[in-house]
């Protein structure tokens, strides 16, 4: 899979996240599940378990490749600092 | 005391940690900066967590979940795991690339260049810094009111006008000077050590404790359902028809204490010693003498209809009265009974609950004897006796959907820029995009699920709330630990608490002083003018400034941790535009930039200040979050102008948007 195609599976499962953390359905709803934990609770702590698989997902699929020796690190720092 | 020498051995640790961080300093100021970009994958996952998670995590989502329930978590914490990581990903890695490519130490430095404006520096800086303020506000106020809650007693005969405990000022004052010194001594590099220790002391004991006092409250199951016997909507974010009802009664009755309590005042009413005598005989509610006092007459005088001669202005002025409101001079405003929202637009009277404490004098006493009342509590129970009753609240979803934009604000913060740039490598950042999430979840799931018990937890053996209603939401978690766990226990989870603060406020020391000497000191002087000693000495200088004033406005009437924290955040997100189009966007122009900053400055200081300067917790507009208006003007301004004016040159564009090979 190329990086183009996981970039738009990533922003794809973003969206989705968005969608799926606006959970009218649960809004009344009071009653716990496993005894003690509110649904409004249950729900977003799934979200958020959810951002994790697709985060990590993104590290495989999708992370950006960078050249950082093609320049010295110290352009601006020499520029602006009066050299080091 | 157990509580105060934990808090202090502990103190005492992290400085050790500074000292120790000292030694591998290579003594430049690029070192003292960014930490020579040395940071691993473990070491810059926790540290951009610890930096992140603040009071705002722990003392702002227990106390806010306690005032508006459950849903708080997906508010900003869920909406957090998604954005923050969605930061790290599509602005940290890039920027971090660039900074490692052209030597940035700062955003400003980035944004000159790539916006081909030396001035946008002199705008940005002190919004930058503005904005800083308010969120080393939160921790310093924070780290005062925890102490001082959780060490109440410690002293003998000291500090009584603080419970005898460790007054908040000298607290905050403390914190302060601990965090100075380990910044001062290691810089990036004990600032990051200091974190990552930080951050596994609060999560650790952040989980013991809360076992320990779910345990306490009879384990999971019972605390849960204590909540939805007695305040379901707490569970939800709709609201629980039982939950009006009940709110519908207690207002009823307590309008009529109000009006009984007015006309009394302004001898409209006197009850002989028989009616008083019938009325005391008659009123069978098992309530403390205190509240007896005017319940039962009031009672009394309604059903006997002696309250039917007050005109409808009377009432009002009964109600604003009761309700230590400030009532207008003029009568105009008070032809129609006042509903109890109407009733709140009226500001009350500052420091109105300090009564509590000259009319429970009698029982204040050192909190080391178990029937003495703290101050705190003396005012709580004025509140809670005097002001009108909470009407349960549920969440708007319009607001609901647009506290989204609030967790933008990580991708403008200038002290998480600076740890991106801390990275060894790009793929350094790969466990902190995967591990934020699941980390905010450990954090906030049991601090929200805390804040609901305490909405109806009661005090082991006895039918006492534990925490009244209108306790100070930023004091609900000491609180809870004060009364539910041991002294060690609470010295130790005291020690967590603390340790998630300081670690957000020695990023924050660092940038602030990391901004100013190379933004302004080196930007404005000429090559070669400071030294690297000079410039660290410059940078330390500037942070003991911006912290006096910190600490100086933490001085001033506290506001509640997570309104005042959804303010400054809301402030850098409406930034947010500027720095994704920085990078995403060849056309974005100087003149577009300059238009969306004075688009977010206004906008924000103009609702900021509708807002009556934080102190009203519910604010929106047009029933949305303000962030939202905030970032779509400043989006809008920024396209509009961007494409009225140059584009930029095509040097610049080659700088930053390199053409793929």
């Amino acid at each position: 899979m190329n990086k183009s195609t996981g970039k738009w599976i990533i922003i794809g499962l973003v969206i989705l996240l968005i969608i799926l953390h606006h959970d009218v359905w649960n809004w009344d709803d009071k009653e716990p599940v496993f005894g003690f934990m509110p649904m409004a609770l249950l729900w977003q702590a799934g979200i958020s378990l959810g951002a994790g698989a697709t985060w990590f997902l993104a590290t495989k699929i999708a992370w950006p490749e960078f050249e950082v020796d093609e320049a010295p690190a110290t352009e601006v720092a020499a520029a602006q600092e009066g050299g080091e | 005391m157990t509580q105060l020498v934990i808090i202090s051995i502990y103190l005492c640790l992290l400085l050790g940690l500074g000292l120790f961080s000292s030694k591998l300093f290579r003594g430049t100021s690029k070192d003292y900066m960014l930490a020579s970009h040395s940071i691993g994958p473990f070491m810059l996952l926790m540290s951009l967590f610890g930096t992140t998670m603040t009071a705002f995590a722990l003392v702002g989502s227990t106390g806010e979940s306690f005032k508006e329930g459950a849903g708080v978590y997906g508010l900003l914490a869920s909406s957090s795991g998604i954005i923050h990581s969605l930061c790290f990903f599509v602005l940290g890695v890039k920027l971090w690339s660039l900074g490692h490519k052209y030597g940035y130490t700062t955003q400003i430095q980035f944004f000159r260049d790539r916006l081909e404006s030396d001035k946008i520096g002199v705008i940005l800086f002190p919004i930058l810094v503005g904005l800083v303020i308010p969120y080393l506000l939160i921790g310093v106020m924070a780290s005062g009111s925890v102490i001082n809650s959780i060490t109440e007693g410690a002293f003998e005969t000291a500090f009584a006008n603080y419970d005898y405990g460790v007054p908040p000022w000298l607290a905050s004052l403390v914190i302060c000077i601990v965090v100075l010194i380990y910044v001062f001594f290691g810089g990036m590099r004990g600032t990051a050590m200091a974190n990552t220790a930080q951050t596994m002391v609060f999560m650790v004991l952040g989980l013991i404790t809360f076992f320990i006092i779910s345990n306490k409250l009879g384990g999971l199951e019972q605390a849960t359902k204590n909540v939805l016997e007695k305040n379901p909507t707490k569970m939800m974010r709709a609201i629980d028809p039982a939950d009006n009802d009940k709110y519908e009664t207690a207002y009823a009755k307590w309008e009529n204490v109000a009006f009984y309590n007015y006309a009394v005042r302004n001898g409209k009413l006197k009850l002989s010693e028989e009616q008083m005598a019938q009325a005391n005989e008659e009123f069978k509610a098992p309530l403390p003498p205190f509240l007896k006092v005017d319940r039962a007459p009031a009672a009394y005088a309604k059903k006997n209809n002696l309250l039917d001669n007050l005109t409808v202005i009377e009432q009002n002025r009964a109600l604003l009265e009761q309700d230590d409101r400030i009532a207008p001079e003029s009568d105009e405003k008070l032809g129609e009974l006042l509903s109890h929202k109407e009733l709140q637009h009226y500001p009350r009277q500052p420091g109105a609950d300090n009564a509590g404490m000259e009319k429970f004098k009698d029982k204040i006493g050192n909190p080391r004897d178990s029937k003495n009342w703290t101050l705190k509590k003396a005012r709580g129970v004025y509140r809670a006796s005097k002001w009108a009753p909470d009407a349960p609240r549920g969440m708007n979803p319009w607001k609901f959907l647009t506290y989204f934009f609030v967790p933008l604000s990580v991708g403008m913060f200038p002290h998480l820029f600076q740890h991106w740039l801390t990275a060894k490598s790009a793929d350094s950042f790969k466990l902190a995009v995967v591990a934020h999430p699941i980390f905010i979840m450990l954090v906030w799931v049991p601090c929200v699920l805390l804040g609901v018990w305490m909405t109806s937890a009661t005090l082991p053996g006895t039918n006492t709330a534990l925490i009244p209603p209108h306790f100070p939401p930023n004091a609900v978690l000491a609180a809870a630990v004060k009364a539910l766990t041991s002294p060690f226990v609470g010295g130790l989870l005291t020690a967590g608490i603390l340790a998630a603060i300081m670690s957000s406020l020695d990023s924050q020391f660092l940038c602030v002083g990391t901004m100013f000497t190379t933004d302004i000191v080196t930007h404005y002087s000429k090559k070669d003018r400071f030294s690297d000693k000079q410039l660290i000495v410059i940078a330390r200088a500037f942070i003991v400034a911006i912290v006096a004033l910190t600490y100086l406005f933490s001085l001033f009437e506290p506001r509640r941790v997570f309104t005042l924290g959804v303010w400054c955040f809301s402030g850098f997100s409406s930034l947010f535009p500027l720095i994704f189009a920085s990078l995403y966007w060849r056309r974005l122009t100087k003149a577009g930039a300059y238009a969306a900053v004075i688009a977010a400055g206004v906008t924000w200081l103009c609702l900021f200040a509708d807002s009556d300067f934080a102190a009203n917790p519910h604010y929106d507009f047009l029933g949305l979050m303000p962030v939202a208006t905030m970032i779509t003007l400043a989006t809008a301004a920024m396209i509009i102008v961007s494409l009225m004016t140059k584009p930029p040159s095509e040097e610049t564009l080659n700088k930053f948007f390199p053409k793929a090979n």
